[in-house]
């Protein structure tokens, strides 16, 4: 074994190795500096094996990330096939440099090593490439520009699979992957004749990694006939989808282009499938009002069929081929005609109940019309006297287990809305029962946007509407009452009212969860145009509501409907100019289409199959198009966490049931919170809180697991409500409060902060905030009050910045920062006042005692109570030194029962993370820093009276030390602690849990 | 960040701007100067990674002009130009007048300064500015010829006229793939101390920027053997949430024997020797500060069975120092500052990023500018 070195000693930050033959080995390596380096090494018979630089490639303007050499590839328009090399960089550019020649013929190529070093007193670095003219690029084959940012790597596909052309693959910082295809270049376009002869045309983008670096990228060859792309990204998912864009087997499948019918197409299809004598001979011209024919509405009736009506009052039937072996299908195979009316010309409205294959049609002047899939009839079900504004349909069951229906219509400028209940189990549906809305202008406006039936008896129920003005308004019904001769018995008001569920936004769906079936209470979901998934718990019997989740989500913000998939929430909407169709529970896309934008007509029908997926039709220009989809646009083979380093951690372990439950919140750079469950093991994610702007600084739970609060930076600080809703809602959580910045510019970051639960009220705390700016605050928060901020007191430290801010008792806080000095500050007794309707006067606050603990900053602290007067606080320094203290909490006289103690050189780095750990009345500290190293110490308070000449109180011992994965740890938390090990979770650059076995 | 939102969240850009430093990173070597004396006896050094140039700036006023930043007068100029930034005081402190300046600067003698970059730099005075590879065999006969013009023999191997001092604050652009980034820094240390090796003199020093991550304790433990005192600093002008600190070495000791030269680098294939006597193992130690706090070092670690075979005494944990007074900036710190206040402009503008063709490339096609991220 011997070791070889280019002689190239710039830093090299890709390398591709090829065995070209037994005896040679290829390689091709990319600098720091731009410089692509070909060299190979041969081992010949007879003599030793030598190595020899055959080619410096110049031409990209920034460092190389990525080479890649090829198997011999047949280009088009050359007859030999080519060994080419492609490189991709800083610069943002994929290269492919054409290396055939070199590989050719190994003794004539002139070998470059003698020369080499000659040139390279020309070219040492990559400005030079920039400057000089003179350095040409003529063995640049192809250049291709498309990624927004850096491009990390490149790779040729297997031209065993692709034997139509030469692809290659590449994936960046721009968080997508990118197949390109290597054709000759358009001649007329070569302006400089130095120009490549190729061209890279980019063939198409997959971006499902969450916006998230795409670091690693391959194509799996599993399968013969079905090449998969797999990639990884920066938050640690990796992905597999099945893009058109590769080529599969020996055919080039293209992608299926959204199809577009347009009226005429539809008419004409339904012509060619009618039988000619049942045809209605219609002709929309001969009425001048509807010559503008157009599509009205859209409505499924099931996973391939749909209904749409147009404007001259025709009603017709689509059926979608729907190929299963096929991702994604767009063709209509059937269209029928199903009637024309003539009070649905010039308006018409459609919805459907499509798990039963029912729809209704109404038009201007209020007739109703129902058509059934089952036996394709349609009739006339029912009549209001005025133009219909929309319908509503939700299906419950009657007693016998039949489905039955109840459909809300909406009139123009109603007042009022009509409500049926339908009967199915006739021959056709039959109106068994109705009754009035009345809607009330003021405290929930007119227009009824959304609705939920929630049966609770055989004979009635409530329904739930959801508003265009944000609000939710829940209206009891009772089929008893809707024979009533009693005119107002028939009617229906509203009994509750929850305001504002999405702001001033339309409220686009409601779902029921009732706790048991036909239970008085259960948990509202809805979804709005303002981009939130919120839940409300709704007691019917005492008309209690309480909002127990509210969360933006990723995607929106017109979010249109939301339902059920396999146990977990599903949402669909317009994002920007697409269609998006989003897992909520799993935060995963599934479908995206483009829409060019959010439309006023448009329908959309789920696959309830396994796979899941849909079908979404919608008008663009005057035309119909369709896209159906089956399955995800890609599958996560390893979910992923936060997109950059987690800067803070809390665990929280509460009791449910005899059972301990974990929950891991962490806060990371990319200003997300997400909150995990420690199940079985495994880190399992469960909710992500998006909110913060800034980067965040620093989390913590309350004791009862009930609330969690967050600060980041620009003043950012907000208390999280959590709580545990039942399947499928999962962790619901509400942002309670936000602290209200106080400084001028709020642009100061909260560094830290503790808090201590407000005495006497149920839902108070007391919080020790520390700022940027050197100064301390006290802050009470008490969710019942009217006045739920009151400031406590304010103090300045000096113009350093503060890190650390702890309670040592309930009446002194501790704090530490970048000077490396700790202080001691008293606080006012009166605390826990009640909190005054006017604002009170902040009492101003005075540091003492300050200890030098560290040289520079504090970048971790712990603390923990020993006994009733002692209070253990560990310091872990920039200095890479670990400090304790012993803070007295009883007597004011002395704030430390001891000198402060510091180990030097305790880490090999800055120490970013400490836990004390209790275990058999022993005491121990974990540390780590960002020299990937977990240290556990011992320490052994002695006893002052048996204190022996010259020995401290505080003895600290090296337990244990072990490697750490995470990189950039900043916090670590106790997990699990057991007789036999404890477990410990470790946050940095993604996170890990190790395990401390007790011997 | 904005100009003026950067000013107050970084007092060090703030200041550096205000008193015509071309990076803030001056004040870096400045504050690491306080500490160590660096330039005390100091006249030929040689500047690695200097673009945009800021650290030959500090060595230009300090050995050619002879400007004093010592202990005393930088405390001094820090509490007349805090007082005057946080709005105090409404007048800039009185400039010295040239005749005092004069009798206060007296510029050294025979000071040579060679600074060495890929990427061009403006001028400085008595700075000699090279533009070259610092881990080329060929840079080091150029920086020869640079160091002295006069008396230079294209023959010689190595120095006849060694330098006091190599500093180095070079850096990757950063990747944001944590193992990448920090194994690239510490190839460009390698690469510095390569160099060092080939022109420093016995007794020499050597000062660059490393990064304390995974690992950092094996790259102290191999300084340890070419330098007498190896420890660690970090500036205040450093921020605390970043990972960077200075190694600062001490008195050169090349291994008897030892030749360096950049054919055969350390670091890419080839290590240091491994010195016949190790050095002591620092024993555990116990020390009362004049404040009475106990200061321990549990000394060095015995390989425990989770120590690997072979990285046994490789790892070495070097002292750490903070540099800069405790009354300096704190670069970590948001400051007030007057309503009044005008932001001023970076002294040496940004140089251009490799992407530039590619933003304009982007620009003629019509696409939004700026934009990092990709969609379908």
């Amino acid at each position: 074994m011997s070791e070889l070195t280019s002689s190239s000693r710039s830093i090299l930050y890709s390398a591709h190795l090829l065995w070209e033959t037994h005896d040679k080995i290829l390689v091709a390596a990319g600098t720091a500096f731009g410089e692509i380096v070909l060299w190979s090494w041969i081992r010949q018979p007879h003599c030793r094996s030598f190595s020899r630089v055959h080619s410096v490639f110049l031409g990209h303007e920034g460092s190389i990330f990525g080479v890649r050499i090829s198997s011999n590839v047949a280009l088009k328009s050359r007859k030999k096939p080519q060994r080419l090399l492609s490189s991709c960089s800083d610069d943002r550019t994929i290269r492919v440099w054409d290396i055939s020649s070199i590989t050719d013929n190994d003794r004539a190529a002139p070998t470059l090593d003698e020369t080499h070093d000659a040139n390279r007193k020309q070219h040492t670095g990559f400005s030079n490439a920039l400057v000089d003219t003179t350095s040409t690029s003529s063995d640049c084959l192809a250049i291709g520009w498309g990624h927004l940012s850096r491009v990390w790597s490149v790779d040729f596909l297997d031209p065993t699979y692709s034997p139509e052309g030469v692809f290659l693959l590449s994936s960046g910082e721009d968080a997508t992957s990118r197949m390109w295809e290597i054709i000759p270049r358009d001649e007329t376009l070569r302006t400089a004749a130095a120009a490549p002869a190729f061209s890279l045309k980019l063939i198409d983008t997959a971006a499902y990694n969450n916006g998230k670096n795409i670091w690693s990228s391959t194509i799996s060859k599993f399968f013969l006939n079905h090449q998969r792309l797999i990639s990884g990204a920066a938050d640690g998912k990796i992905i597999v989808c099945s893009p058109y864009f590769l080529p599969q087997s020996n055919n080039r499948i293209m992608k299926p282009s959204i199809q577009e019918y347009s009226v005429q197409d539809i008419e004409s299809m339904a012509l060619d499938f009618a039988d000619g004598a049942t045809t209605l001979q219609t002709n929309p011209t001969d009425n001048p009002a509807f010559k503008s024919e157009f599509f009205r509405s859209y409505t499924f009736l099931d996973s391939k069929s749909f209904l749409l009506t147009t404007n001259s009052g025709k009603i017709y039937l689509e059926t979608i081929g729907l190929d299963p072996q096929c991702f994604q299908n767009n063709t209509i195979t059937e269209s029928v005609l199903v009637d024309q009316m003539d009070d649905l010309k010039g308006y018409s409205v459609c919805t459907a109940e499509a798990s039963i294959g029912i729809a209704f049609v109404a038009g201007s002047r209020g007739s109703i019309y129902v058509y059934q899939k089952a036996t394709s009839v349609l009739s006339k079900l029912y009549s209001i006297r005025s133009k219909v504004g929309s319908m509503f349909v939700a299906k419950t069951f009657t007693e016998t287990g039949a489905a039955s229906l109840v459909l809300l219509i909406t009139l123009m400028r109603g007042r009022e809305a009509r409500l049926l209940y339908i009967d199915l189990d006739q021959s056709e549906p039959t109106v068994s029962a109705e009754m009035d809305i009345v809607l009330s202008e003021l405290l929930t406006g007119l227009a009824v946007t959304s609705i939920a039936y929630v049966p609770t008896t055989w004979e009635g129920g409530y329904i739930l509407a959801g508003f265009r003005r944000g609000s939710i308004a829940t209206y009891k019904i009772l089929r008893g009452d809707t024979d009533s001769k009693d005119e107002r018995k028939r009617k229906a008001y509203a009994i509750s009212t929850i305001e504002r569920v999405h702001g001033k936004e339309t409220v686009t769906a409601i779902q029921w969860v009732p706790s048991r079936f036909f239970s008085m209470n259960g948990y509202i979901i809805s979804v709005g145009r303002d981009g939130y998934s919120a839940v409300h718990y709704l007691d019917l019997s005492t008309n209690c509501t309480t909002l127990v989740h509210n969360l933006s989500l990723p995607v929106g913000p017109s979010i249109e409907g939301l339902y059920f998939h396999k146990n977990q929430i599903v949402v669909y909407g317009f994002s920007s100019t697409k269609f998006i169709l989003y897992n909520s529970t799993s935060e995963e896309e599934v479908m995206s289409v483009e829409t060019g934008g959010a439309h006023r007509t448009w329908a959309f029908e789920y696959f309830s199959s396994h796979e899941g997926g849909g079908t979404v039709v919608w008008t663009r220009a005057s035309t119909m198009r369709i896209l159906s989809q089956v399955g995800p646009n890609h599958h996560v083979i390893r979910p992923g966490g936060h997109g950059r380093e987690i800067k803070a951690m809390a665990v929280s372990t509460t009791k449910v049931n005899e059972q301990s439950r974990h929950l891991i919140a962490t806060g990371a750079e990319d200003t997300d919170i997400k909150v995990f469950e420690y199940v079985g093991g495994d880190v399992v994610y469960r909710r992500t809180l998006r909110k913060h702007t800034t980067g965040i600084q620093h989390l913590q739970w309350s004791d009862s697991g009930q609330y969690l609060f967050s600060s980041g930076g620009c003043e950012e600080f907000y208390i999280w409500r959590v709580r545990q809703l039942p399947s499928p809602l999962g962790i619901g959580v509400v942002c309670e409060s936000i602290f209200t910045p106080e400084s001028e510019h709020s642009d100061l970051r909260i560094m830290s902060f503790d808090v201590r639960k407000r005495q006497n009220v149920e839902f108070g705390f007391i919080f020790t905030m520390a700022f940027s700016d050197s100064h301390v605050g006290i802050y009470s928060y008490d969710a019942t009050a009217t006045v739920k901020w009151q400031t406590l007191a304010i103090g300045n430290y000096f113009t350093s910045c503060l890190t650390q801010s702890v309670f040592l008792s309930s009446s002194t806080i501790l704090t530490a920062g970048t000077d490396g000095h700790s202080a001691i500050w008293s606080l006012p007794s009166d605390l826990d006042r009640p909190h005054a309707s006017a604002p009170l006067l902040a009492s101003t606050l005075t540091w003492k005692y300050p200890v030098r603990i560290h040289q520079n900053s504090s970048k971790t602290l712990a603390s923990h109570p020993l006994d009733q007067e002692t209070v253990l606080i560990v310091s872990g320094g920039d200095d890479s030194s670990l400090a304790l203290l012993l803070a007295s909490t009883s007597s004011s006289e002395s704030a430390y029962a001891h000198p402060p103690t510091i180990i030097v050189r305790a880490h090999a780095s800055a120490i970013t993370a400490c836990a004390i750990l209790l275990f058999r009345s022993r005491v121990f500290i974990l540390t780590s820093g960002n020299d990937q190293w977990i240290r556990l110490w011992e320490i052994i308070v002695h006893n002052t009276s048996t204190l022996g000449e010259g020995q401290d109180l505080l003895e600290i011992k090296r337990v244990k030390r072990m490697k750490t994965n995470v990189a950039d740890v900043s916090s670590m938390a106790i997990l699990e602690q057991g007789d036999k090990r404890t477990k410990v979770v470790i946050c940095g650059v993604g996170m890990e849990v190790v395990r401390i076995a007790w011997d | 960040m904005g100009k003026s939102s950067k000013d107050k969240r970084d007092a060090y850009y703030r200041l550096a701007k205000e008193e015509g430093w071309r990076a803030r990173s001056a004040y870096k070597l400045l504050q690491l100067d306080e500490e160590f004396n660096l330039f005390e006896n100091v006249t030929r050094v040689v500047d690695l990674c200097a673009a945009p140039g800021s650290w030959s700036q500090v060595l230009s006023r300090v050995l050619i002009k002879g400007e004093k930043f010592g202990r005393a007068g930088w405390n001094e100029k820090q509490k007349d130009m805090r007082s005057y930034v946080l709005g105090l005081e409404k007048e800039k402190p009185v400039q010295m007048d040239a005749a005092e300046e004069f009798e206060k600067n007296k510029p050294r003698e025979g000071v040579r300064i060679v600074s060495i970059d890929l990427q061009p730099m403006s001028p400085l005075e008595g700075v000699t500015m090279l533009r070259a590879d610092i881990t080329h065999p060929s840079t080091i006969p150029l920086l020869l010829k640079a160091l002295d013009p006069d008396t230079f023999d294209p023959n010689a191997t190595s120095a006849p006229h060694p330098v006091d001092l190599v500093i180095s604050d070079g850096a990757p652009d950063v990747t944001g793939l944590h193992d990448l980034d920090i194994y690239v820094q510490s190839q460009l240390l390698w690469a510095a101390l390569n160099l060092a090796l080939c022109v420093l003199k016995p007794g020499g020093k050597f000062v660059a920027k490393i990064f304390r991550g995974k690992d950092v304790d094996l790259l102290f433990a191999q300084l340890k053997i070419v330098f007498e005192r190896v420890k660690v600093a970090k500036p205040r002008s450093s921020r605390a949430s970043s990972i960077e600190a200075f190694v600062v070495c001490e008195g050169f000791c090349p291994p008897p024997g030892f030749k360096a030269t950049l054919d055969t680098p350390l670091g890419a294939g080839s290590q240091l020797p491994t010195p016949e006597n190790p050095p002591a193992k620092t024993e555990m130690s116990r020390k009362v500060r004049g404040d009475g706090a106990i200061e321990i070092d549990l000394g060095d670690e015995e390989e425990g069975d989770e120590g690997d075979v072979e990285e046994a005494g490789l790892r070495w944990i070097a002292p750490f120092l903070a540099c800069g007074d405790l009354s300096a900036y704190d670069s970590d710190a948001t400051y007030h500052l007057p309503k009044d206040r005008i932001s001023l402009d970076p002294v040496q503008p940004p140089t251009a990023p490799p992407y530039k063709r590619a933003l304009e490339m982007r620009k003629l096609a019509g696409g939004a500018y700026g934009k990092t991220k990709g969609q379908e």
